[in-house]
Parts: structure tokens; C-alpha cells; sequence
């Protein structure tokens, strides 16, 4: 997994390292280059609070797995009863746009998603459909900006700038990163205009298996004062995922 | 044998289904999905209002309710089922009366076994097929058509008695099989009610000469509109079709072929009815004027009997530059139109069509199908052109995430100049509740399909609870 996952973000797993002078690329290479296991099957719960405090949940179960020409993962939703059964399929590559299938269990029918759907909010949360792909670390120019203490932990602030020429729907990334474990604790996104406009929060981790998982986390966006909340409710690492679970067929399986 | 079916069914269902375990997805295997039983359901109420009045008989007024619950679990790692039932009460008013309609059906009953090579489905189901939103490869179920272009898109098919086999040659290609045993029709309305396929006014126009003449001494046999000749329940008349599906690296095809019958068969009017038409400049026109004395002359005045079609087409998707595009074809043979005098021709057809989607800024979603459907003819062809084209497009905005969804639909056929359109919003008040407003404009020029629905324009609110 030469990429990091960016929705698993909440699914980091990181091993201490011993740290001297780092540049910005460093940093993020460390992030990216954190033990992690080649699979995973993990239940989440989505809240989705509004300005006005309003609550909507979306509890999904989401499939992953490395292989060698990139990460694959597979997203079902349990509920709400409206959407449940909707599937989400993900191949990612290496040197080449990914492919993206939604699964509409009221038309029983797989659709692939275009690519100009990646900036739009994955079915109603504050994450993108993009949030939810890999990102690939030498698409961007990395600096550190400064060291700071986030939570009580010290952590690294590194910019990430998309190189020009680069389809991507920030215009810069600053991520909180620990110095201890290379987790990233807190993300700024900002828009096209260098406003921030999105706050990813990691409100919980833990160490399961020699892994760091991100239990809890939360993503504001603060233009509409939306904020999603992401919890893993149950997760089981390296199990054994055959690579048929990652196709149309499982796609389309009523869960 | 249909009704028996179901009976058998339910009683093999039934105490699975009150067996219910509560859901824990990592209980079972690694796959983590599986389940016992998982019980959903979903309340739609639609209000319809008419805008335009064309007569006293016109539903004005429409409240169409519908309860639907639903049933799925596994028996085991690889048995798994899904049943569901589905009530429709509907309420229709206009100045002449008020009536009400109430159907409940099982909605779909089926089996599923997995293998490592391949799934079998037997039971009631539906399958979706092509990869064009609009597709002409869709051609295995029935669809629902009493509410025309109204009714929710879960519930647009008609589930089926089928065997449905897809093998797995390899992750990305699949092959699926089906075999439908009996002849379904779609669901429409012939005379009697706002969306018939025939003229409404035909069907008053010849009740009220009936009422008027009683005293003539003519009986309810004597004027026979139409009749249904449908295919007997022979396994030789049964369906097949084949479909191979490929998803691949930034493309996926599909080939399909299907030997079924017409869903929704032609009416054929009455031989001599055509001939007596012959030198009609409008046809439909006169048979709405049609005497009584003439109509019993003339009874039945078409009969439904549904022809065999083949069909064989293929179609790919792929995304450029962030446009998804998807196009297919499909050859018929053979399909059915009228000639200028409403005579019913068979002719091998060609159907093909291009799509494309695109995510715009400002949470802005297009969606355009343009397709072009040919007959092969040489004929003068009424309620359709030899070459008919026309475009579906909707564009979808989103906001508040998700819960407000503003959307514009349309279509509009070149050939015949005729279209419609819908502005509508949604609104997700919960996780649960969701609200639908919106209106429907529906114009045509004479002698077309919307042209005899322009007087049904409408504005609506649907509620929808889920569970």
C-alpha cells in the first residue's frame, strides 16, 4: 500500500520510529510508509449533525484489502433503512484514474461513478467521494510549517500543495501529524479561494494488533456548519478476504 | 400454478421469518455482512392534483397510497432469500365520481444459493439489465405503467416468476442466465382511467351512448372494446435470455440477447375497423366518434395478444475527462407500429443510444440520454415515426447535504414534437421522512401519445416513510 488510504485516515496503523531533522516529504512519507495490514473489515457509524443540531445516522461496513495493483474496498450500507444495500466499490491504481462503482439496490443496478463525482459529498456526509480514494503523496509538494503540541500530543504541521497540473479539490492540506506514531491527528482543507473550509478531528485512537486505529473522528465543514462524525464500531484486522469480495457480485449482495 | 407458487413460498418462508435474530455482522464469517433476518418497509402517500379540467370524468383528484414491507436474510452461508408484499390503495376523484382501488401482491419471492462459481435466484425477482440508464437491453421484466411515468423507481418493474443463473468465469465477467416460465404483462390501463393508452373520452363517449340507449335493447356484449389473448401457461412459452457483463479497468461491456414476448402488446384493431379507416386523415380521432351502433359493428375493437420478440444488442460505459459516458444498441425483430390506418405491422427495428453524466460546481448533477429507435419500414406509420428520436435529460442539484435535492427532468421527441417536463424537490426531513413537490407538463402535437395526456399536467406531494 504505497498510498494512504485518505478515509483511512481513520484506519492508520503506525509504528514508532525514531525521529531527527525531517523535511515536510519526509513527514508524509512516514505517514505513508506506516505498518499496515493488507486487509480489513470494519463497521462504522456516520452522524451527520446539522447547524440547527438535527441528527441523521448512516451505518456502513466497509471492506478493504491490498493487492498489487493498488488497494481495493468495498462500502455496503446498513442503514438508514432507505439506503441500505447501497454499495460502494473502489479500485484504486496506481498510475491511473481509479474505477468507482455505486450499486442503487432500488434499480438493482451497478453504475460506474465519473471521476468529475469525486468532489461531491459521498451520499450526504461531509466527506467527498475523493476524501474516500488514496492519495498519492508525489502528486503534491509537502513543507513543514512548524512543530505545536495538538490534544496534549506533539505533533508536526505539514502543508500539502497539489503540483500544478493536479485534479484535486483542495487547493492546500494541513495535517496535524504526531510525532509519536505519525498518526495525523487534525487536517485543515482549503477551497480554491485558500479559505479553510473543511476540519477533519481524530477523537480516538487505538492500538489494536501493533496497528494505530483511528476510532473516532470528526469532519466539519465550515461553511454550513455541518459536521460528520465517523466511529468504527467493530473492526477485525488481516482477516482473510478473498479478491472476489471486491466485484461486481459482492457489490450487488443484499447485506 | 402462479398463485400456488406463492402459497408454497410463503409457508417455506414463514418460519424463517419469524425466526429473527438480532443483526451482528461479526457473528457470521469474515464477510461480516450476513445476517438472519432483516425486516424493512417503507408508507408512500402521493396526492395528485389536476391542473388542467377536460371533462367531468377526469380524476381531478389522485391519492395513491402504497405499504411495503420487506423480508431478507440467509438461512445459511450460502441460502438466502428475499420476500416482500406490496399493498396499493388508491383513491381517485372527479366530478362524476369517487372510487377507490385496493391490490395487495406479493411483490417479489426469491431463493438465492451461492456457489463459488455461480449464483442461482429462482423465484419472483426482477434483474436489471444494460448499462445505459435508458436501456433498450432492459427488456426481461415488466414494467408498471398504470401510473405512466409516475410510479417510484422501486417499483417501475414488475418482479417475476424466473430462473436466474450468473457463473462467474472470472471476478470481472459474469455470465447470467434467465428462463420465465409464464407471460407477465406490464401493468396499464387500457380505457379507463387519466394515463390509458386509448383515448378516455372513447370510453365515455360510448357509456353514455349506452346509458342513453337502454331502451334499444343492447346488452353489455354487444360492445366489447377490446379483449386479452395472452400466452397459456406452457413452459414453451416461456422466456429466455442470456447476458454477458464485463467491469474492467475504465470500461465495462455487456451483450445480451432475449427471446420473450412483447411486455406491453400493440392493440389490434378489428380488420374491418382498418378498413373502414382507410381513407381517414385521423384515425383515432374517428374512432372516438364512432356511433354505438358502430363500435358493436366493429366489436372487439382490438384485441391484445402479445407477439414474440427477439432482441440483440450490447452496450459499454466508461468515464472521460470526468464525463461518464455510456452507449448501446439494440436490433428487434420483430417490433410493433401502426400504419397510417392503424393496421399492425411487424418490423425488425434498431435502437441505439448515447449518454453522459457530469458533476458540475455548485453540487449541480447532468444526466442526458439521446436515443434514436428505427423501423424498418416502408410503410406510412402512425403514433410513431420510422425514425424516432429523443432525449431524457435531468439535471439534480444537492444541498444541505443531501437532504435537499432540487431536480428538472424532460424529455423531448424530435420526431413527433412532442415532450414533457418535471420540476420537483425532495426534501429528507429525517433519517426516515422524506417529502416529494413537484409538477408534470405534458404537451404533444396531435396524434401522439402526450398530446392525449397534455390535459393530465399536475403538481404533487408525496410522503415517503421508511423503516
Amino acid at each position: 500500500m504505497k498510498k494512504l488510504s485518505y478515509l483511512l485516515v481513520l484506519l492508520l496503523f503506525v509504528s514508532v520510529q525514531t525521529l531527527f531533522a525531517l523535511t515536510g516529504m519526509d513527514i508524509v512519507k512516514k505517514v505513508d510508509a506506516q505498518k499496515q495490514p493488507t486487509s480489513s473489515v470494519a463497521k462504522m457509524k456516520m452522524t451527520l449533525i446539522s447547524k440547527s443540531g438535527s441528527q441523521k445516522t448512516r451505518e456502513i461496513i466497509a471492506y478493504l484489502k491490498d493487492s498489487k495493483e493498488g488497494a481495493k474496498s468495498l462500502m455496503k450500507f446498513l442503514a438508514p433503512a432507505d439506503i441500505r444495500s447501497t454499495g460502494f466499490l473502489v479500485w484504486e491504481h496506481k498510475d491511473k484514474d481509479d474505477d468507482q462503482f455505486l450499486y442503487l439496490p432500488a434499480l438493482k443496478k451497478v453504475r460506474r461513478i465519473s471521476s468529475s463525482q469525486k468532489n461531491q459529498s459521498f451520499l450526504g456526509t461531509d466527506f467527498s467521494y475523493q476524501d474516500l480514494e488514496s492519495r498519492d503523496i508525489n502528486k503534491a509538494t509537502h513543507k513543514l510549517l512548524k512543530e505545536e503540541k495538538f490534544n496534549g500530543d506533539d505533533c508536526y504541521v505539514v502543508e500539502s500543495t497539489p503540483k500544478p497540473g493536479e485534479d484535486y479539490q483542495y487547493s492546500k492540506l494541513v495535517e496535524w501529524v504526531r510525532k509519536d506514531n505519525f498518526v495525523p491527528v487534525k487536517a485543515e482543507m482549503y477551497d480554491k479561494t485558500g479559505k479553510v473550509f473543511k476540519i477533519l478531528t481524530v477523537e480516538k485512537i487505538e492500538n489494536i494488533n501493533g496497528y494505530w486505529i483511528v476510532k473516532k473522528s470528526i469532519m466539519e465543514n465550515l461553511r454550513t456548519k455541518h459536521k460528520t462524525i465517523l466511529e468504527i464500531i467493530n473492526i477485525k484486522i488481516n482477516p482473510n478476504l478473498p479478491d472476489k469480495y471486491f466485484t461486481q457480485r459482492f457489490l450487488e449482495k443484499d447485506i | 400454478m402462479k398463485k400456488i407458487f406463492s402459497i408454497f413460498l410463503l409457508l417455506i418462508l414463514f418460519p424463517v421469518i419469524c425466526h429473527s435474530d438480532d443483526l451482528d455482522i461479526f457473528s457470521g464469517d469474515e464477510s461480516g455482512g450476513s445476517k438472519s433476518v432483516n425486516v424493512e418497509g417503507k408508507v408512500i402517500s402521493r396526492f395528485t392534483l389536476d391542473i388542467n379540467k377536460d371533462s367531468k370524468y377526469e380524476f381531478t383528484k389522485e391519492l395513491r397510497n402504497k405499504f411495503f414491507l420487506s423480508v431478507n436474510g440467509d438461512i445459511n452461508p450460502e441460502i438466502t432469500f428475499k420476500f416482500s408484499v406490496l399493498d396499493k390503495y388508491y383513491i381517485f376523484y372527479s366530478d362524476y365520481e369517487e372510487t377507490n382501488d385496493n391490490t395487495l401482491s406479493i411483490f417479489e419471492g426469491v431463493v438465492n444459493y451461492s456457489a463459488d462459481k455461480f449464483d442461482l435466484h429462482l423465484g419472483k425477482q426482477s434483474v436489471t439489465w444494460g448499462l445505459s440508464d435508458v436501456s433498450p437491453l432492459d427488456v426481461v421484466n415488466p414494467t408498471e405503467m398504470e401510473e405512466f411515468i409516475f410510479t417510484e423507481e422501486e417499483f417501475v418493474k414488475i418482479p417475476v416468476l424466473m430462473a436466474n443463473i450468473d457463473y462467474f468465469i472470472s471476478d470481472n465477467t459474469t455470465i447470467e442466465g434467465i428462463y420465465v416460465p409464464f407471460y407477465v404483462p406490464s401493468h396499464f390501463s387500457m380505457l379507463d382511467s387519466d394515463w390509458s393508452l386509448m383515448p378516455r373520452s372513447l370510453y365515455y363517449s360510448q357509456i353514455q351512448q349506452y346509458e342513453d340507449s337502454f331502451d334499444k335493447d343492447f346488452s353489455s356484449q354487444d360492445m366489447t372494446p377490446y379483449y386479452m389473448k395472452y400466452p397459456s401457461d406452457s413452459p414453451f412459452n416461456g422466456e429466455i435470455g442470456g447476458l454477458l457483463k464485463y467491469y474492467g479497468t475504465g470500461i465495462d461491456f455487456q451483450f445480451a440477447f432475449h427471446y420473450g414476448w412483447e411486455k406491453m402488446p400493440f392493440p389490434e384493431f378489428n380488420p374491418q375497423l382498418v378498413e373502414y379507416l382507410k381513407n381517414s386523415n385521423s384515425p383515432m380521432d374517428d374512432i372516438n366518434n364512432l356511433s354505438l351502433p358502430e363500435t358493436i359493428s366493429f366489436s372487439p375493437l382490438m384485441k391484445f395478444e402479445p407477439k414474440r420478440v427477439f432482441t440483440l444488442g450490447g452496450g459499454v460505459s466508461s468515464s472521460f475527462k470526468g464525463v461518464g459516458i455510456r452507449s448501446e444498441f439494440a436490433i428487434g425483430y420483430k417490433a410493433s407500429l401502426y400504419s397510417r390506418h392503424l393496421e399492425l405491422l411487424r418490423v425488425p427495428s434498431l435502437t441505439m443510444n448515447v449518454g453522459a453524466d457530469y458533476s458540475f460546481p455548485y453540487n449541480l448533477y447532468g444526466n442526458m440520454v439521446l436515443t434514436m429507435a428505427h423501423f424498418f419500414t416502408n410503410e406510412d406509420t402512425y403514433l410513431f415515426s420510422k425514425t424516432n428520436i429523443f432525449l431524457i435529460a435531468f439535471i439534480r442539484g444537492s444541498y444541505m447535504h443531501d437532504s435537499l435535492l432540487p431536480q428538472i427532468k424532460f424529455m423531448y421527441d424530435f420526431s413527433q414534437n412532442e415532450y414533457f417536463v418535471s420540476i420537483d424537490s425532495v426534501y429528507s426531513y429525517s433519517d426516515n421522512i422524506t417529502f416529494d413537490l413537484g409538477i408534470y407538463i405534458l404537451e404533444g402535437d396531435k396524434g401522439t401519445l402526450l398530446y392525449q395526456f397534455k390535459n393530465n399536467d399536475n403538481c404533487f406531494l408525496s410522503v415517503k416513510y421508511s423503516f
